[in-house]
């Protein structure tokens, strides 16, 4: 398939505006209006669905883009080809209160891990995709998800101030009196310091 | 005794085993001074895989507060003598990732570093310079870091229970990790 002939397909398809905004990608917005949830579920999954018939072979990436003015996460689903080639991006609106979301898992697998790590980031649920509740790269992780334009860093770490010591807005530590004094030779007997 | 010693500890000086572990964009520095340019093999340094057998330890950049745990663990493992180079701004005081959520500004609250190197990142140069300097450090008996490790022991260990929130556990062969 060419390039001009997926714009088209979809268009037809879908009823959906296919934008090229530069060679080798497309981008695909799921329209926010005039449907129902799940309706446009429906049609993110059928047009991923569709995608993968017509000759996209590698799902490249889920990011998801914080839009806290206008109150919505914009999941970004990336489509690489190897025979067209180019990058679909299909877009899909989500409300930022409530971020819940169905899972892409059955159609593309890789969608497993991107999840994952969109949930942990973002907190966006994706129904059906049980992995996508466990951590992905951060332990013991205890605020908002970290990558939402709510988030402040810096309050942050002045909260946790082991972590953020040593920066000049933040506050310096110093816990425990340090024994300073350097031990002699004699007293360790030069061999000392399996400390565990 | 002591004589007997220093003779060791120039001997030292002349084998340093790194261990492999890399954090950071800094480890991108290190093949070059690996290979045949800088070529660091001439002075007894070479990279070793197990923290067993390792006299270094370099942290080459941002510490996560995730990396920091396997830091701490491998350095634990390490026999003593051992020695800690905190290399690049990161490891310092935050360098540009200061007010990220995930790294972990200050080393020398967890660890006792023996030597810094400044720059982000650290050129292969400074990394020559840093293990001449390290090794004059360790000949002269001057790198004692690992005893600090050990007298102020409360003083890490409560450090690094700030930090984590719990204690990380190694000895009786549970991880914490
Ligand atoms: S000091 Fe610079 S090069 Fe080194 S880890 Fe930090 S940002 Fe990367």
């Amino acid at each position: 398939m060419r390039v001009e002939e997926v714009i088209k397909a979809i268009q037809d398809k879908f009823g959906l505006e296919v934008e090229s905004p530069y060679p080798r990608r497309l981008r695909v917005r799921i329209p926010a209006e005039g449907k129902s949830e799940e309706e446009r579920r429906q049609m993110l999954r059928d047009l991923l669905q569709y995608a993968k018939e017509i000759g996209f072979q590698h799902m490249s990436f889920i990011t998801c883009v914080d839009f806290i003015k206008d109150g919505r996460f914009e999941l970004n689903y990336g489509l690489w080809s190897y025979t067209i080639p180019t990058m679909l991006v299909v877009k899909y609106d989500l409300d930022r209160e409530n971020p819940k979301h169905i899972t892409v898992v059955d159609i593309w697998k890789p969608a497993k891990t991107w999840e994952q790590e969109v949930h942990e980031m973002f907190g966006v649920e994706f129904d059906g995709n049980p992995r996508s509740f466990e951590p992905y790269v951060l332990e013991d992780w205890d605020s908002i998800p970290p990558l939402r334009k709510d988030f402040d860093p810096v309050q942050y770490l002045k909260e946790h101030p082991m972590q953020g010591a040593g920066y000049d807005p933040l506050p310096y530590v110093n816990l425990v009196e340090k024994n300073l004094e350097q031990p002699t030779v004699e007293e360790t007997g030069g061999d000392e310091g399996a400390d565990s | 005794m002591v004589e007997w010693l220093k003779l060791v500890d120039k001997a030292r000086s002349r084998s340093i085993w790194m261990l492999m572990y890399c954090t950071g964009c800094g480890a991108m520095e290190l093949p070059p001074a690996m290979t045949s340019r800088f070529d660091m093999e001439r002075f007894g340094i070479m990279p070793m895989a197990t923290p067993r057998q390792a006299d270094v330890i370099l942290v080459t950049g941002y510490v996560t507060k995730k990396t920091l745990k396997r830091i701490i663990y491998a350095y634990e493992q390490m026999p003593a003598p051992k020695w800690v180079v905190s290399h690049g701004s990161c490891p310092i005081n935050g360098g540009v990732y200061w007010d990220s959520h995930a790294t972990v500004n200050r080393l020398d609250l967890f660890l006792p570093v023996d030597l810094y190197v400044a720059g982000c990142m650290p050129r292969a140069e400074a990394n020559m310079k840093m293990f001449t300097e390290l090794m004059d450090m360790i000949a002269k008996g001057e790198a004692r870091g690992w005893e600090e490790y050990v007298k102020n022991r409360d003083y890490y260990k409560e450090n690094q229970r700030k930090l984590f929130g719990y204690d990380l556990v190694f000895t009786d062969g549970r991880s914490a990790l």
